[in-house]
């Protein structure tokens, strides 16, 4: 049928026909991006949530016998941790030697995950009557207040969350964690954006421009970009700094 | 099984009722203490009721309406609620059915329930056995899974499936398309997104953009012009 509307051999009718055909087509696939991305994100939060109850124990029943007594786990994470030193020592020193970049040697994607590391977190807000917090969100909003963002993002998920506030610091803790988890981050924050109607919108762009950064999504960062700098508020000279990056 | 909380149903129950002109005020107040009432009722469900609840994600068919109607209006919370509490039985089954992998049977899942959101939204889905229509949609997206792998030959998926495999056009074409569509500018997308995804006729969209039934019908002849324009260029230059 493509190969005929392409050669022009098709009745105008037809032509409309083809057209509106792939105009759903294409509308159904946006929409179904939307519904997938919020599916993955329920289930990151189903996860999320599961874990919460972990500690450095886990209780696990075993499935495959039924009525059999739980058995607990222990998790012995020393070594682990001394590797990981060890690695941090050699880079630390080989950087050291080598010389520190600034700022502006830096990639954007470099840049972008500089900026995350050094800003402050946003700071939060008293969107709502302190009676209606949660004890988990109330846990959670310590958690963020005190640099914890582990703990926070595992709080915020753990609501589950439903608001754009919650959304938000949820995204913004996932970002801010040692090792940013980027697609949950911008899964969270979009959230918030939807849900927020212009609530904390800076912050929302500046972020989610600094997550798409992190997930080589440049096309997507590019737009965030550019929209941090046509509304002409915060953070334009760093977004003019990391567009001109990505050129 | 709750699916919405009360105050979540009870919303958009009014909203429905009464956007729909289907009920007076009178009525609908007699219709939810009616409904109420059979609320209190299902708390002692008896074993068909029940068999019934089972087959259909745990819900009853208000319940369903409820949800379907809320998918219709771009709500989305009854519909996450079903899919967390059904997740896992049907990952469970595909994986160990299929011997998927746990990444796989969850990239099944999901899928599967992101057609049948839309299915939902197009009011393609009816109430009955909605548990054994998940799992046909899910087998169907297992079966999808392995031609993309290219593990299974067209020809093996069975004729009732093909309808929800819904593949008219290859992936090229489909991006032509939309980058052909991303080329318009913004009023023309708007316009056409209300037009032929929003299905809004030209008098309400002439209605929201402050302009009439017969302009509507103009830029959207026009938009519908340049896209065609563009699409075939990118046609033509592949």
């Amino acid at each position: 049928m493509i190969d005929k509307y392409k050669k022009g051999i098709l009745s105008e009718q037809e032509m409309d026909q083809t057209e509106e055909k792939l105009l759903k087509k294409m509308f159904d696939r946006k929409a179904d991006e939307e519904v997938r991305q919020n599916l993955r994100f329920q289930l990151e939060v189903l996860n999320t949530s599961s874990e919460t109850s972990e500690d450095t124990s886990t209780l696990t029943p075993d499935a495959d016998a039924p009525g059999s007594a739980l058995r607990v786990v222990h998790r012995n994470k020393w070594m682990t941790w001394a590797a990981a030193a060890s690695v941090l020592l050699v880079l630390g020193a080989a950087w050291w030697f080598f010389g520190r970049s600034t700022v502006e040697d830096l990639a954007a994607e470099a840049l972008a995950a500089n900026y995350l590391k050094t800003e402050v977190a946003p700071s939060l807000s008293n969107v709502m009557d302190d009676s209606q917090v949660t004890a988990t969100e109330q846990a959670a909003r310590d958690a963020y207040l005190q640099g914890d963002f582990v703990k926070a993002a595992r709080g915020f998920a753990g609501i589950p969350p439903a608001t754009a506030a919650q959304f938000f610091y949820l995204g913004i803790a996932y970002l801010k964690q040692a090792k940013p988890n980027y697609s949950s981050a911008v899964n969270g924050l979009l959230q918030a954006r939807k849900l927020g109607n212009g609530w904390q919108e800076d912050a929302i762009n500046w972020h989610l421009a600094l997550a798409y950064l992190g997930q080589k999504r440049n096309t997507e960062a590019q737009q965030e970009l550019e929209n941090i700098i046509s509304v002409g508020r915060d953070n334009v000279a760093k977004a003019q700094l990391l567009l001109e990056k990505m050129k | 099984m709750q699916v919405c909380n009360k105050s979540e149903v009870e919303n958009i129950k009014l909203s429905v009722y009464f956007e729909k002109n289907v009920l007076s005020p009178l009525r609908f107040v007699n219709k939810t203490l009616t409904s109420r009432l059979t609320l209190s009722v299902n708390l002692h469900l008896q074993p068909e009721t029940m068999s019934i609840h089972t087959k259909n994600w745990g819900l009853s068919e208000a319940d369903f309406n409820v949800l379907q109607a809320e998918l219709v209006r771009g709500g989305e919370s009854c519909f996450q609620k079903v899919f967390t509490q059904n997740y896992k039985r049907y990952a469970n089954y595909i994986r160990s059915e299929m011997k998927l992998s746990y990444d796989d049977a969850s990239d099944v899942t999901v899928e599967a329930f992101v057609k049948i959101h839309r299915f939902l939204k197009e009011g393609r889905v009816a109430y009955g056995n909605l548990d054994a229509y998940s799992m046909q949609v899910i087998r169907n997206e297992y079966l999808m899974l392995l031609r993309k792998r290219k593990q299974m030959p067209d020809a093996d998926v069975e004729v009732n499936e093909r309808e929800l495999i819904d593949e008219a056009y290859d992936e090229s074409t489909l991006q032509q398309f939309e980058q052909a569509f991303d080329r318009l500018g913004e009023d023309c997308r708007t316009l056409l997104q209300r037009h032929y995804y929003q299905k809004m006729s030209h008098r309400d969209i002439g209605v929201a953009l402050n302009i009439s039934e017969d302009a509507s019908k103009t830029r959207t002849k026009v938009c519908r012009n340049k896209l065609r324009e563009l699409f075939l260029q990118l046609l033509n230059a592949a």
